[in-house]
């Protein structure tokens, strides 16, 4: 057999008709890695296809380094081999190619799953339609299911600890202080300088104290508290609680026998009840101071006589609508978080679509909220 | 099974968390075609040792050369050339959770050859069959059994066919009919494709069973007091301590 001087980092081949008939006898030379450009399986097959060849023998003595593509290129050519009746004998190869092989051919053949057919567009309607009624119902059942925790923590028979719930009322109340300052402070000077800017059309720019006042306190103090917070601590919420899912803490909570939405589901429910109206109510509070200031350098007005425009502006029933509506959206948030924590799969991806989830339907839920509470206000006259 | 050349070389290493000392004075040379288990009773810094082989942790002290290249005093270019011939298998698999099988043992080969997606389709294929895992490309980590993790996990290690394995625990959480299934596809797989192998474990059936030269970590006096074929190390020893866990914690020095 001759043939040219192989190079050796690359791969190559002479065939040669093998000892007894029928037989065609491949030498492998130089090198057959993955860096090596190697010949396909059908291009070999095809080189080595003569009439009346029945088996594809391999000679070695001038291979130079391989790897698995090797083996794999050997595997391939044994499955084309069985269809066009050609035996590969695997003897004249290195034995660990021979045992490589031998690992990567499954004893049995792997079931071939469904070819997978693309569905109509019906069926995805069907298929979207069906998910979004399962969330419906799920979410109605986390509720339900928080609910009844929440009467048997009132009932003195839930497994909460009393600690949990002052952490939890001082992650989201005390250490929630300064993002909420910041916010209402600038809320309230963006309401002055805009009602300034329309009331003065009119020549009466001392109601700007009477705007800012009602539409802090009956309304975006809530309103922008929910969505500070929502994205603050609702987030970490759903990230905690599907993290906690990830480890399998969920799960030993339940074979423990402690209810998870007792335990977990509970404490922050209530601590966001308590905290979202006090927080709301600090809000107010510096909502109107920053349209106070705006008031006294822009309009050049007296503290004392702002005051009391804001005083005669707000009466107790705005308080109580706007500490109604802080006190939903507490509850809210705190369900939203607990939630898509809760039904979060065990993958790092899940965990991150589990925060975004929530941080979307708590602000979802605070508007629609809002709304809701504004229509029945304003039916029922308050 | 023949060894060669040294391929690490571990020299004067002392690790440390802080000022806390793990190990100090580390020496030994890991020979091309071995499997060379680290070992040690649990919590004496034999996964930080190997976090260290692989360039995880930067030294203390001292320094480690593998394949002639110092893993922390070359230029960083180097180093990462180096480490893409190691192959990891981490103790818990390491899977990145939101992808497939496919996917993981693919990203290793899309990110460092020129083989096209077909090309790398048949190599992923191939190396899940290797393991036994034929047809479970289109499966997340998390549908699979604690060992079919650790198998894909050795797949996506051994993807770029490294010289160097590195594996942390392999054996542990699996019963020991998986284990030893484990062990003895790690080194099928190391013989015939010539790689080496470093493991870390404490598992005594794993290392009589494939170990070829060990290393005992001692917890008391922080650095190696014994190196050896783990057969000659239980019954020769000098040191009790070695004697006592390559027996298995039983007290009497001469049976087994």
């Amino acid at each position: 057999m001759t043939m040219p001087t192989p190079d050796p980092q690359t791969s190559s081949y002479a065939v040669s008709p093998g000892a007894a008939p029928g037989v065609v006898c491949l030498a492998l030379c130089g090198a057959w890695t993955q860096t090596s450009a190697m010949p396909s399986a059908r291009a070999l097959l095809d080189a080595t296809a003569r009439p009346g060849v029945t088996t594809l023998a391999f000679t070695t003595q001038e291979l130079g380094v391989w790897d698995s593509m090797l083996p794999l290129l050997v595997t391939e050519l044994t499955a084309l081999g069985a269809a066009r009746h050609l035996t590969i004998d695997l003897a004249g190869l290195p034995s660990g190619v021979q045992t490589l092989v031998a690992l990567a051919t499954p004893t049995a053949p792997a079931a071939k799953p469904a070819p997978a057919t693309p569905d109509s567009l019906v069926q995805q309607l069907g298929r979207e339609t069906a998910t979004l009624a399962g969330w419906c119902a799920e979410m109605v059942c986390f509720f339900g299911a928080t609910t009844v925790a929440l009467a048997r923590w009132l009932r003195g028979s839930a497994c909460v600890r009393a600690n949990d719930v002052i952490l939890q009322i001082r992650e989201c109340g005390a250490n929630a202080l300064p993002i909420v300052s910041l916010v209402s402070v600038l809320v309230g000077v963006i309401f002055a300088f805009v009602g300034i800017l329309q009331l003065r059309q009119f020549g009466v720019e001392i109601y700007v104290a009477d705007l800012v006042a009602v539409i802090m306190i009956r309304v975006m103090g809530a309103v922008m508290v929910g969505i500070v917070l929502a994205g603050r601590t609702g987030s970490a919420f759903a990230a905690q609680l599907g993290t906690m899912q990830v480890n399998e803490e969920i799960d030993s909570l339940r074979v423990l026998g402690i209810p998870p939405m007792e335990f977990l589901v509970v404490p922050r429910v209530v601590a966001w009840a308590v905290m979202m109206p006090l927080l709301c109510l600090y809000a107010d509070f510096l909502g109107v101071c920053g349209g106070m200031v705006v008031g006294v350098n822009a309009l050049h007005l007296n503290i004392i006589e702002y005051l009391q425009r804001t005083q005669a502006a707000v009466s107790v029933a705005d308080v109580l609508v706007g500490l109604v509506h802080s006190a939903v959206f507490g509850v809210l948030i705190a369900m939203a978080g607990c939630l898509c924590g809760m039904r979060c799969r065990r993958s790092a991806e899940a965990v991150g679509q589990a925060a975004t989830s929530a941080v979307v339907m708590s602000i979802v839920s605070i508007i629609a909220a809002t709304s809701l509470i504004t229509a029945v206000c304003n039916v029922l006259g308050i | 099974m023949t060894t060669g050349a040294t391929c690490i070389q571990v020299s004067d290493l002392t690790m440390a968390y802080g000022t806390r000392v793990i190990m100090r004075d580390l020496n030994f040379a890991v020979r091309r075609g071995e499997v060379f288990i680290i070992m040690g009773g649990s919590g004496c810094g034999k996964s930080t040792l190997l976090r260290h082989m692989i360039g995880l942790v930067p030294p203390a002290h001292g320094h480690v050369v593998v394949n002639g290249v110092d893993m922390w005093c070359g230029p960083e270019a180097e180093r990462e050339r180096q480490l893409r011939r190691c192959g990891v298998l981490f103790q818990s698999g390491g899977l990145w959770s939101s992808m497939t099988l496919g996917e993981n043992v693919a990203l290793p080969l899309q990110q460092y050859t020129t083989l096209s997606a077909r090309a790398i389709a048949d190599v992923v294929a191939f190396k899940l069959a290797l393991m036994g895992l034929t047809g479970c490309e289109q499966l997340y980590p998390s549908e699979l059994s604690g060992g079919m993790q650790k198998r894909a996990g050795l797949a996506r290690a051994l993807a770029l066919d490294p010289d160097l394995l590195f594996c942390d625990e392999p054996s542990a959480g699996l019963d020991p009919v998986s284990a030893r299934n484990l062990d003895d596809l790690i080194v099928t797989l190391s013989r015939s494709l010539g790689t080496t192998v470093v493991v870390v474990t404490h598992d005594l059936a794993s290392i009589f069973a494939i170990g070829t030269t060990a290393i005992y970590l001692d917890n008391q006096t922080h650095t190696i007091i014994a190196e050896g074929n783990p057969a000659v190390l239980r019954d020769t020893c000098a040191q009790a301590a070695v004697r006592l866990f390559l027996q298995g914690g039983r007290a009497h020095g001469d049976t087994h």
